[in-house]
């Protein structure tokens, strides 16, 4: 019994020496910062996760081929998160006589009658050309960085940047409508589908409103010049090619519920 | 034996309470200050009235919430420091020629808002499928101009400093600047036969831009900028004939004015490396 006890005794006084020194240096190591897996800001006014947004603006295009368009757009989105949202826009065409100054200049030696060769007269090349109706996009978008600057050390905003990916519609109008496949000139019109990308940024100006900018591409297969683009001498849809479509939009947006909240 | 046994969990026990407070040391009190007074309940009463937090009355500093200030100092600054940043640009708003351009820019930071430098581009063009299809769909071709280089000299302001966390995660400091400056840009018009001689214009070419500077660190930045160059660039007359001596061509050039929107992006490399801030917080 005695060695019976002995033997406990040595083995649990062992185990406790062991028990006590071995793991003592690792956990010392294994010291952390209490503010290891704090957020970079705490105590932060929370402008959009849980809050939807609704806004309105202006807009235009940028590097189209023979017609501006100088746009009325609207945007709505709805924001699950702080980094995530989903969005959806429209833009409407205000200035559809608005050429481009490549397109004045072709007008500009462009025969008015036909002639000998097959240069085409300025009614046949304005006959194939279309130009942005309307267009409407829905996106998913991600807003990795957020922040504040002060413009003059006075003025004091918050802001975020985000990218956006989705789908994205252009209904292409024209004054000529296009009534056979056999011809040089034939304007590509109605909806086009295609991918449509890009970024924007919002700036608070309080917890209510933000002005928010995008850049955005939807890209779809078009034939501008409505002209032919494979040599076979007519334009029809084997002339049409995926053409980017640049949008660049100015909006004033309203975030609800108006007064947000608090982080921890 | 069951003595042993007690003086071996007895030796443990102070061990192991010898490891938990290696573990975890208690804060050591500072020494009072000479000529003050150990710290009491009615001494901390008092110091909360009559001195700041994180001031003792005799002036030794402990502590305080308020070390932690809401708006750090600038995490970069740039006053006295030069700016060395190789860039790549590409025109924007030409859709039938494009010129990506290769550079640089040397930068002197007057002060950490203000600064002057120059600016030094060489392009390289690249003609558009809307180019292309020109002589196809109207059996014409275009008069264009080919730039080849282009140096500025530029003023530059920081009007803005902001910051940004990434998801809430990590904190990245940057700016806004705008520059303007007036410079010069040599041109070569592109013959529309491609075998007749060329002339080449300088053009006198004001500049404006808008960018922003991502702080990587002390010495390393990232930058992106905006640009518009404003010049009176002379094209191959449209009535040219065959054989026409160049000169007269250079003579009947038509003049037209361009504005060149370039995008660039460039890294900026600052020296000195260091700084020191002459300021507290």
């Amino acid at each position: 019994m005695r060695a019976m006890i002995k033997g406990l005794s040595f083995a649990i006084a062992f185990t406790l020496v062991a028990g006590l020194h071995a793991p003592a240096p690792a956990h010392a190591q294994e010291r952390k910062s209490p503010l290891a897996d704090a957020p970079a800001v705490r105590r932060r006014v929370e402008l959009r996760e849980k809050r939807f947004e609704i806004g309105v603006g202006m807009g235009t295009t940028l590097g189209q081929d023979f017609y501006h368009a100088v746009m009325v757009n609207g945007r709505l989105g709805l924001h699950l998160t702080d980094w995530l949202a989903l969005g959806a826009v429209g833009f409407f065409n205000v200035t559809p006589k608005f050429q481009t100054a490549f397109n004045e200049k072709l007008m500009a030696v462009l025969p008015s009658m036909m002639g000998t060769d097959r240069t085409p007269t300025k009614s046949d090349a304005l006959a194939g050309m279309n130009r942005i109706g309307e267009a409407v996009a829905a996106q998913a978008e991600i807003i990795p960085f957020t922040g504040k600057f002060s413009l003059f050390s006075k003025l004091f905003m918050d802001y975020d940047f985000y990218a956006f990916g989705g789908v994205g519609a252009i209904d292409f109008k024209a004054d000529t409508p296009c009534t056979s496949d056999t011809l040089p000139s034939c304007a590509v019109t109605g909806f086009k589908i295609g991918p449509n990308f890009g970024g924007g940024v919002h700036m608070f100006a309080g917890q209510f409103f933000a002005l928010n900018f995008e850049v955005r591409d939807i890209l779809v297969r078009d034939n501008p010049a409505g002209r032919d683009e494979n040599g076979d001498g007519y334009a029809n849809s084997d002339d049409l090619s995926w053409n980017s479509n640049i949008f660049l939009s100015l909006n004033l947006t309203f975030f609800l519920p108006a007064h947000p909240p608090v982080s921890p | 034996m069951t003595r042993l046994s007690i003086g071996v969990f007895a030796f443990v026990a102070t061990l192991g309470s010898g490891v938990a407070h290696a573990q975890d040391p208690a804060p050591a009190e500072p020494p009072p200050a000479a000529g003050t007074e150990a710290p009491s309940e009615n001494k901390t009463d008092e110091t909360a009235a009559g001195a700041a937090p994180g001031e003792q009355p005799g002036g030794a500093h402990k502590p305080s919430y308020e070390d932690i200030v809401v708006v750090p100092r600038k995490a970069f600054l740039k006053s006295g420091r030069l700016e060395l940043a190789p860039l790549a640009g590409v025109t924007l708003n030409d859709n039938l020629i494009h010129h990506y351009s290769v550079g640089g820019e040397l930068n002197f930071y007057l002060t950490d808002v203000f600064s002057i430098g120059i600016q030094g581009q060489y392009f390289i063009k690249e003609r558009s499928e809307r180019d292309s299809l020109v002589g196809l769909q109207y059996n014409r071709v275009p008069t264009l101009n080919r730039y080849k280089y282009a140096g500025v000299f530029n003023f530059g302001y920081v009007p803005g400093y902001g910051k940004f966390t990434i998801f809430n995660k990590f904190i990245w400091h940057w700016d806004i600047f705008v520059s303007a400056g007036v410079g010069a840009i040599w041109t070569e018009i592109i013959p529309r036969i491609a075998s007749d001689q060329s002339f080449q214009n300088i053009n006198i070419m004001p500049d404006f831009g808008v960018g922003t500077r991502f702080f990587l660190n002390d010495w390393l930045t990232v930058n992106f900028s905006l640009r518009d160059y404003v010049f009176n660039d002379k094209f191959e007359p449209t009535d040219r004939t065959r054989g026409e001596d160049i000169a007269t061509v250079k003579a009947g050039a038509i003049s037209q004015f361009v504005n060149n929107v370039m995008f660039f992006a460039s890294v900026g490399f600052y020296l000195p490396t260091s700084f020191q801030y002459r300021t507290p917080r």
